[in-house]
């Protein structure tokens, strides 16, 4: 049944081109001129270069944007198609912003590939890798193929900083959104309007990673943000390590823990629920002390988990984490651990060890906001709680040579106190 | 000559820029300590001619502390001082994003003081201690305020405090006003805000009238979820509340039969069994301990103990009862001690739900206690 519908849609689109039967053990494809692969996991199909081949409405869909290679020359823009067999995409760009898409002459084929949730559907990614780019540049894009094109919308590259020393950059910051969709949305528009450079989304995107109805609302919620500013994410809990997780996002390295400089920051990003529960004190451990040796120079540090080493909210502190990261982030010298699991807002004192220190120098700032939209939960107070307050909350950290903010807000705009500034010389 | 002349324009512009870097780091300095100079500090780097890098990014600072001091007005004249002179499109980009955000805000200048009110007072309920005046404070500026474009916004925020506050009716109340004062796109987040306090609060019958209004698919689909796990929460408190009741009458009936008078059945429950004498104590020390961790938590855990000292005492006088015709059988104790730990799992329930630890505790077992 399903071969004569291939045909049929074979014969309406008029390519030879015949997709072969899905298989879900994943694969490898080099990316041309781009310097680094795409790898797919079990459950999803190998990546293969775009073909001409339309399925019945290739209408692209859930556009969003993600980096593998270095942000200030890369971008990689995802989407999917409505009827999930188009086989066809390619991206249309040209530096500057909101141009028209007569202004669009740059060109480059997409790759593609299906992978399985729960159920039988095969969903199809397909992704366009941009390389080469000039830092800190607005470029316009559209995605999709020959009449089935998406609206045009703008990126911008992460900054040169030897240019440009004074350049500020903006991260938005926020993570349990799971069955909270409509609070998402508000808090994706109110980060949104603040122009952020990029998203770091803490992880608990969904309740169950396998099932993709909720990535739909997720996506789609906050296409208009994550259609113009990268996202990176730290896998939570709830993604489970499931393949629509890896699936979705382009990100650096294996996607799990990584490394990588956004204007005078480095942000590492672990999963703290990794497959093998072992790795949190064995290979994600050493993972760390390579990363944060190898970025030991730079001006700001931060690092991006799921599950808080440090909060007196409803599952507490982990205390395997505090055991076995972070003496590691005191031995760096972190400036900002950025964590969610609590659906709540909390930002300590400034720590090292158990100690909270008189003054940020060489101490370590952790802040949980998890009030993404997931259904709240009492926050607490300890000895290390700078603020606490059970709220919806997304929040910015703006990075510049010498300063770094933090500031939260709810879902209403207004400001959650504990926010700071920290200065270096 | 021409060659001296750029020389000096260079070395001239070349000491203002290293003159506006240190200002700019000490007025960034300022701001670390919160120190109410920095916004001074930033506006004088941003007025210094020449321009320099840090001209620009200087008034974008400046505007900040103006926003974040409630000065909305000073804080949009600072944005457009940045927009006027800088050459960095992602800095103006961002300053004319917080110009239209601050300018909704405050509806064209015509809000200001009220966004100021109510960031005031939002802060002030969030920051401990008995938040009842400032809740009413907002209640009176809210009703004062029909036109402020925050109005749907503030009324959520005073149901949520309401709530936290255990006066629920008081914060259905609110809710209810926001979905009457909501514009069409607003009204679908009062309504979802609606529906979960209805459901955390099984008030299910209010929440099934208005679960099919909720127009998004995905959305209504969660909260249909959501009711159905309330519905089923509900039949199994009905159900442990049921069986407590009838576990008890048979404990009142077993007394009752056993010592021959309901005047002698009054006196032995009016004193406390030896189970209860020894319970009491340790439920009241761990009760301690717990309320100095988890709030939470700690809810939970005292009205699991005041369950199961209910219980215990209960248990104790119904076995003081039966000691008093001879000793218990070992069948008699086990079907006893079966019995107990029946009414505990219905006791522990009850106070898991009366906490809203039902889903905590549901995610614990589906996803492990790391979790």
């Amino acid at each position: 049944m399903r071969s004569s519908w291939v045909l049929l849609l074979v014969a309406a689109c008029g390519s030879d081109y015949e997709p072969p039967a899905f298989t879900d053990l994943g694969g490898t494809l080099k990316i041309d001129g781009c310097g680094y692969d795409v790898t797919t996991k079990l459950g999803a199909e190998p990546p293969r270069v775009s073909k001409d081949y339309l399925g019945s409405d290739p209408t692209p869909r859930l556009v969003h944007l993600g980096f593998m290679g270095d942000p200030k020359t890369s971008m990689v823009v995802q989407w999917r198609t409505v009827d999930e067999i188009t086989r066809n995409g390619e991206i249309r760009f040209a530096k500057g912003a909101d141009l028209d898409a007569a202004a669009l002459t740059e060109k480059k084929t997409g790759i593609e590939f299906g992978y399985q949730a729960t159920g039988s559907t095969i969903y199809r990614m397909h992704q366009a890798h941009l390389c080469g780019l000039e830092p800190g540049t607005t470029y316009s894009y559209q995605i999709g193929s020959e009449g089935h094109f998406s609206p045009v919308r703008s990126f911008t590259t992460a900054p040169d900083i030897a240019a440009n020393p004074d350049t500020e950059v903006v991260f938005g910051f926020m993570g349990d959104t799971r069955d909270g969709y409509d609070i998402w949305e508000q808090l994706a528009t109110a980060i949104g309007q603040r122009t952020p450079n990029l998203i770091l989304f803490s992880g608990d995107a969904v309740t169950i990673g396998l099932t993709q109805v909720e990535w739909e609302s997720f996506f789609g919620r906050a296409e208009e943000l994550l259609a113009t500013v990268p996202i990176v994410f730290a896998h939570g809990n709830h993604e489970v390590n499931a393949t629509p997780y890896f699936s979705q996002f382009a990100m650096p390295g294996d996607q799990e823990n990584f490394g990588f400089d956004y204007g005078h920051a480095h942000i590492t990003v672990a999963n703290d629920t990794p497959t093998e529960v072992s790795a949190l004190t064995g290979s994600i451990v050493d993972f760390l002390k390579a990363d944060f040796e190898a970025s030991k120079n730079a001006r700001w540090k931060l690092l991006m988990h799921h599950q808080p080493m440090w909060s007196a909210s409803n599952h507490g502190s982990n205390m395997t984490l505090q055991t076995a990261w972070q003496p590691i982030v005191d031995q760096y010298h972190l400036d900002l651990v950025l964590n969610g699991h609590e659906h709540e807002f909390e930002i300590t004192k400034p720590l090292v060890g158990q100690n909270v220190m008189p003054s940020m120098d060489n101490a370590t700032v952790y802040v949980v906001a998890g009030g993404g939209g997931a259904e709240l939960y009492a926050n607490g107070t300890d000895f290390w709680t700078q603020y606490s307050e059970s709220t919806h909350n997304a929040a910015l950290v703006r990075v510049r040579r010498d300063q770094m903010t933090f500031e939260a807000y709810r879902t209403d705009g207004t400001v959650i106190p504990g926010g700071f500034t920290k200065t270096k010389q | 000559m021409t060659r001296w002349v750029v020389a000096l324009v260079v070395t001239i512009w070349a000491t203002a820029a290293h003159a506006d870097e240190q200002a700019f780091r000490a007025a960034g300095e300022l701001a670390a300590k919160s120190d109410p100079r920095a916004i001074d500090a930033y506006e004088a780097v941003g007025a210094a001619r020449p321009i320099t890098r840090w001209t620009d990014d200087a008034w974008v600072e400046a505007a900040r502390i103006a926003e974040r001091q409630r000065d909305y007005d000073r804080a949009r004249r600072d944005l457009e001082q940045a927009i006027a002179i800088s050459t960095d499109a992602q800095l103006v980009r961002r300053a004319r994003g917080d110009l239209a955000r601050l300018e909704q805000l405050t509806g064209g200048g015509e809000w200001t003081a009220v966004a100021g009110e109510h960031q005031r007072l939002v802060t002030a309920i969030a920051d401990g201690g008995d938040p009842t005046s400032e809740l009413e404070q907002l209640e009176a500026l809210v009703k004062a305020n029909p036109g402020y474009p925050r109005g749907v916004a503030i009324r959520i925020v005073l149901a949520r405090a309401w709530e936290t506050e255990d006066e629920v009716d008081r914060a259905l109340d609110w809710l209810r006003d926001a979905l009457r004062v909501a514009s069409a796109s607003e009204a679908e987040r009062a309504r979802i805000e609606l529906v979960r306090m209805l459901v955390r609060h099984r008030h299910l019958d209010d929440a099934r009238r208005e679960v099919p209004l909720v127009t998004d698919p995905s959305m209504r689909a969660s909260l249909e979820r959501a009711l159905a796990t309330g519905e089923s929460w509900q039949v199994m408190r009905w159900a442990a509340i049921a069986l407590l009741v009838v576990l008890g009458g048979i404990a009142i009936a077993l007394v009752r039969r056993r010592t021959g008078s309901w005047r002698a059945v009054a006196r032995r429950f009016a004193r406390p069994p030896v189970e209860v004498i020894y319970f009491v104590p340790i439920a009241a020390v761990i009760g301690f301990i717990a309320s100095t961790g988890n709030p939470l938590v700690a809810k939970g855990v005292i009205w699991i103990f005041a369950g199961a000292a209910i219980i215990a005492w209960v248990s104790g006088a119904t076995l003081e009862a039966a000691r008093r015709r001879g000793p218990i059988g070992v069948r008699h104790a086990i079907a006893h001690a079966g019995i107990v730990g029946v009414a505990v799992v219905a006791a522990v329930y009850l106070a898991l739900d009366h906490a809203r630890l039902l889903d905590l505790v549901a995610e614990t077992w589906r996803t492990g206690p790391g979790h």
